[in-house]
């Protein structure tokens, strides 16, 4: 009989913050795409699921707690057993999930072991460095490190001591379980698949280690909890969105000045290792080829699929660089023979153009044209469409193995996407860009070299690994929003996939926990260290530590999310006074509300929308009235003058859903995706509606009457 | 709902799509002579010739393999703008009650009611060779772009006054211009008025003509400036001009002041401060770019110019539509349905159609071959 191996999926499990104690599930269908196994369901896909159930979605009101608090997005995992093959293929296409009371190779599954570890290094870590991205740790060299009053030694066992967030880890086994990655709980790891506490871990917050804070929404003292459910598998609820900032006297007040990079301040997202022990009925044990946890920013608008996501990225890199299929790219280039499926590879890409109208102010031309765009079929005659000869595709930036002809591109309109690419005045992309791969499938179908339906479906573990990423923000790494650049990063990963591991899966480094117990009492050393440094040979390929994926995000992420709504290009050899969208599928710029959409007193356009509305707006969002400074700049309107109110404010903002998943009572159409649950209310801006492309930043260029 | 391909009884794509004969202007130099009549066919002239530009200089800009190439950007922001210039064209035109008849343009022949050849800054000897045949950017692409957006002169002496025809845009701007003073009182605000571009140009006050008589001449002498300054700039004065240098120095000399801040794109225009003739006169002097190899014969090819021919005779009957509120009066009432609803759907076409029409010029391309746009010259093609 062969022997199964053991998998985690989703391979990265992507949690988000939230004010409230109670959570919904990751979404495990990906952004505006039909669910699986719910053909004739007009719902798309991306939405959370209920907990407790396998995949019922959410209706809009259960976004928020009685109490109106924003819920945390959970991530589930689950275990899947595949054949041992010699080596491995992508897809494996064969994995079957196990449960507790599973039998698999003849053996009953009775218990399954559950490891997490969550830590936060943003503290500790380098300033973001938008000039340079992974660039900036070339050569041995590294960014301006954060926090340097706290010291300028990096290596500094007591440095990391206070900056890093570290609740340690924990263990659960058996269904319906929870622990705290809090002080609340003591720290634990599995042995022998059991658990084995480890009451001396060094647990680490911010109040442990600074006497004044300031708390806006209460002291960070825990990252989440996890839980399992009725059949043994996974959920990481992660933190609560706090933000947590030492002063430095008693009559410091701590500012936030920077989107990226600001001192003294800690916040609550985290990350790290998923790992697992199966039990069988016979007393023997299976290791699991582990996951990885991220906790991030709130998804505000779950069915806008990025054109470029995480996924777009991860599969890029293993496919040019780590021999994902050989028979689609090899020996540096693609097999000229090469046949994207249609549903597959091509459709996401249309689909993700046409739903950015939700969350982006675009003229009633550019929706027509991003309908048609969607309209496109595997039918369809690729000459006969509106992106014949892909006249309207930004070619990728060219980067060491681009065969595409073009340098990076600073051409804009009519080019798509039009949203901003990896920030850089340094020489960074001024716009955002399909990948090599994706410019490669559409270049294949622009060419009738196609097929309608992919002959290669993903197994139900790929699957969910598949949307787990793809719900996340590719491309526009400035620094992003759920991970950065370091999706691209070879090293992050385990290189030798094809051993059983499969694709997309973080390398954890291992951690001597044993250690812990060793240290005599007193001072306790962090087990964490600096920890992954990409591109630094000598570090590079021991793996990540918790904390390690989530490091090189904004700090706080709030401050981030708060700007990151329209910019001007960077670089910007033009001096272009024109705006372009940062993130609309993870950050909306403007949106319908649904609100406006049934009230029949405002006027509808061509369309049947209402005027758009910022997502971010009321009192304090109003350019031009907040400070003498101040000036009405367009490239300032829809988000707080002050960054600091974001901190506050985050869980106000409202959803973007599907009008079929809204359950107020009214009845809308399916294909019209709109606001609930915004609590951001008060005073309505005197802004100008949200004008038709192009956007043009200045001087009172955001303000419908001059005062 | 309204199908646009029903449109087909009134104007067919295929009357819309075939040749016709170039009407040969008669020139207006006495003020006495113009009728509203005269100045009706003076502004379609106008419009005929801002059409004119569109596909050729599209189709060169295409032809162009790198997307970030200075030539198919310099180009691309001369398309917009010839796509602005038409509008302000067919603004004017219904200001004045124009029946606007939108066709399309014949290429390898002569420019539409312009003879350059009577310019008196010889832009034809000067920019050869040259060829109004629809083509990839080439020498002879660039040196009709310069020809068509050729400065004239202010000076009516320097002109041929033996001459019936018009010999520069900015001539038969001029023309008008005059004419439009003297038939000021037959403007009628408001008639059809498209106002897409407002925000790339927020300087302007008006892309519209929104008043009556004076107030409404003033609106239609802006859009003139828009048109003349953007184009070829503002005519060269006598003063500015050595007529001690060759015809060739001339042009060598040319320095165009910068466009009126109200006409400048600073959206998206990597020269903002030139007008077309600039743009074209400096890459006349750089590296060709790169550009798609032909393929003649190739069946996909073939095919990917009737695909275009198909959208763009599509297009023309949009742009009728959009343009000419007679055919949507005859619309409505064909169809049973408002005038706005007849706008309303002939917009929610008209920016897809558009943008079909540009992927099939590059599909042309990619596959080797030249675009065409009309069903005349579609079937030389084959």
């Amino acid at each position: 009989m062969s022997q199964s191996i053991f998998k985690i999926h989703p391979a990265i499990g992507i949690a988000r913050v939230g004010n409230s104690s109670e959570y919904y599930l990751a979404p495990e269908s990906i952004a505006a795409m039909p669910q699986p196994g719910k053909p004739c369901d007009p719902t798309t896909g991306g939405l959370p699921i209920r907990p407790g159930t396998e995949n019922t979605i959410i209706k809009s009101s259960e976004f928020r707690d009685a109490c109106g608090a924003f819920k945390r997005q959970a991530a589930r995992f689950r275990i899947f057993a595949y054949p041992e093959e010699e080596v491995e293929k992508y897809p494996a296409a064969n994995g079957e999930e196990i449960k507790i009371g599973s039998v698999i190779d003849g053996k009953k599954v009775v218990d399954i072991v559950w490891s997490v570890h969550l830590a936060n290094k943003k503290c500790s870590w380098f300033a973001n460095d938008d000039d340079h991205g992974a660039v900036a740790y070339d050569n041995g060299a590294t960014p301006t490190l954060r926090n340097l009053r706290e010291g300028l030694d990096p290596y500094n066992g007591e440095r990391l001591k206070k900056l890093i967030i570290d609740a340690g880890p924990r263990v659960l086994k058996g269904c319906n379980g929870k622990v705290e990655f809090s002080p609340n709980h003591i720290a634990s790891i599995e042995k022998n698949a059991e658990i084995q506490q480890l009451p001396d871990y060094p647990q680490s917050f911010p109040y442990m280690h600074f006497e004044q804070l300031e708390t806006p929404q209460g002291r960070i003292d825990s990252l989440g909890e996890m839980e399992t459910d009725s059949c043994g598998r996974l959920i990481v609820a992660g933190g609560y969105g706090k933000s947590n900032a030492w002063k430095l006297d008693a009559k410091d007040k701590v500012q936030i000045n920077n989107p990226v990079n600001n001192d003294q301040w800690f916040d609550d997202t985290s990350d790290g290792p998923v790992n697992a022990t199966v039990q069988f009925d016979d007393g023997t044990t299976a290791t699991v080829f582990g996951g990885w946890v991220v906790v991030t920013d709130p998804s505000y608008a779950p069915q806008t699929l990025n054109v470029v996501s995480l996924f777009d990225e991860a599969y890029d890199l293993f496919l040019r660089e780590l021999d994902l299929d050989p028979a689609i790219f090899s020996n540096g280039q693609f097999n000229p023979n090469y046949q994207p499926a249609f549903d597959d590879h091509i459709k996401p890409i249309f689909r993700a153009t046409a739903q950015q109208l939700w969350n982006a102010y675009l003229p009633s031309f550019a929706i027509d044209a991003h309908n048609s765009v969607d309209s496109i079929s595997a039918d369809d005659n690729p000459d006969e469409t509106i992106l014949a000869g892909l006249a309207y595709i930004r070619q990728p930036n060219a980067g060491k193995q681009a065969s595409w002809r073009s340098q990076s591109i600073d051409v804009g309109a009519p080019l798509m996407p039009l949203a901003l690419g990896d920030s850089s005045p340094a020489g960074g992309k001024p716009f955002l860009s399909p990948t090599v791969s994706q410019y490669h499938a559409l270049h294949c179908w622009s060419n009738h070299q196609y097929k309608k339906s992919t002959d290669n479906p993903l197994g139900a573990g790929e699957y969910l690994d598949r949307a787990t990423l793809q719900n996340c923000l590719g491309g526009r790494f400035s620094p992003g929003i759920d991970m950065t650049w370091v999706i691209r990063e070879p090293s992050m990963y385990v290189n030798q996939w094809q051993q059983g591991a499969g694709p997309f899966r973080i390398h954890h480094k291992t951690l001597d926990y044993a250690a812990v117990s060793n240290q005599t009492l007193g001072y306790r050393a962090p087990l964490l260290t600096l920890g992954w440094i990409p591109r630094h040979e000598d570090v590079e390929h021991l793996g990540l530590e918790p904390g390690d994926a989530t490091k090189f995000m904004a700090l706080p992420w709030h401050a981030d999310y708060n700007s990151c709504a329209i910019h001007q290009t960077s670089p910007n050899t033009q001096d272009s006074q024109t705006l372009y969208w940062s993130w609309p599928a993870q950050r909306p710029v403007t949106v319908y509300t649904a609100q406006d959409y049934k009230d029949s007193q405002i006027a509808k356009d061509r369309h049947g929308l209402p005027p758009q509305r910022y997502s971010v707006r009321g009192s304090g969002t109003v350019p031009g009235e907040n400070s003498p400074t101040d000036s009405g700049n367009l490239a300032n309107a829809g988000r707080f003058w002050q960054y600091s109110e974001m901190l506050e404010k985050w869980n106000d903002i409202g959803v973007i859903v599907q009008a079929s998943i809204i359950d107020d009572g009214e009845c809308y159409p399916d294909d019209v995706y709109l606001e609930v649950e915004s609590k951001l209310e008060g005073k309505t801006p005197e802004l100008k509606q949200p004008t038709p492309w192009p956007m043009i930043a200045g001087n009172e260029t955001a303000i419908n009457k001059k005062r | 709902m309204m199908s646009i391909k029903q449109f087909l009884g009134m104007r067919t794509q295929q009357e819309l799509l075939t040749s016709h004969d170039i009407v040969h202007p008669k020139r207006i130099m006495n003020k006495n002579l113009w009728t509203i009549e005269a100045l009706r066919e003076h502004l379609q002239w106008a419009v005929d010739v801002e059409l004119y530009t569109i596909p050729f200089y599209m189709s060169a800009m295409y032809s162009v393999i790198d997307q970030a190439s200075e030539a198919r950007r310099l180009v691309r922001s001369v398309v917009n703008q010839e796509m602005l210039h038409m509008q302000c064209a067919a603004n004017i035109a219904n200001a004045y009650g124009v029946d606007l008849h939108i066709t399309a343009p014949h290429y390898g022949k002569e420019v539409p009611h312009l003879d350059f050849t009577e310019n008196p800054n010889q832009p034809t000897k000067v920019f050869s060779p040259y060829s109004t045949q629809i083509g990839p950017m080439d020498v002879e692409r660039i040196n009709t772009m310069c020809i068509i957006e050729c400065p004239g002169e202010l000076s009516p002496a320097t002109l041929n006054p033996k001459s019936d025809e018009y010999a520069s845009i900015g001539e038969i701007y001029n023309a008008i211009r005059v004419g439009a003073a003297i038939l000021k009182d037959c403007i009628s605000a408001n008639v059809n008025q498209v106002a897409h571009f407002q925000s790339t140009y927020p300087q302007v006050s008006s892309l519209t003509v929104s008043k009556d008589g004076c107030e409404g001449l003033t609106q239609v002498n802006g859009l003139i400036d828009l048109i003349v300054d953007q184009g070829e700039g503002a005519a060269w004065p006598d003063e500015k001009i050595n007529r001690d240098v060759p015809i060739e120095q001339r042009f060598e000399d040319y320095q165009q002041e910068q466009l009126s801040p109200e006409y400048q794109n600073h959206v998206d225009d990597i020269q903002p401060y030139w007008d077309h003739f600039q743009k074209f006169t400096y890459l006349r002097k750089q590296t060709l770019p790169e550009t798609f190899p032909l393929n003649f014969g190739s069946p996909r090819g073939l095919q990917n110019q009737q695909i275009l021919v198909s959208h763009f005779g599509h297009f023309l009957q949009l742009m009728n539509i959009v343009f000419n509120p007679i055919y949507q009066q005859q619309l409505a009432k064909e169809n049973g349905i408002s005038v706005e609803q007849v706008q309303h759907e002939a917009g929610a076409e008209f920016g897809t159609t558009m943008y079909k029409v540009g992927a099939a010029i590059a599909a042309c391309w990619e596959n080797g071959v030249v675009p065409v746009f009309s069903t005349s010259q579609s079937q030389t093609e084959q």
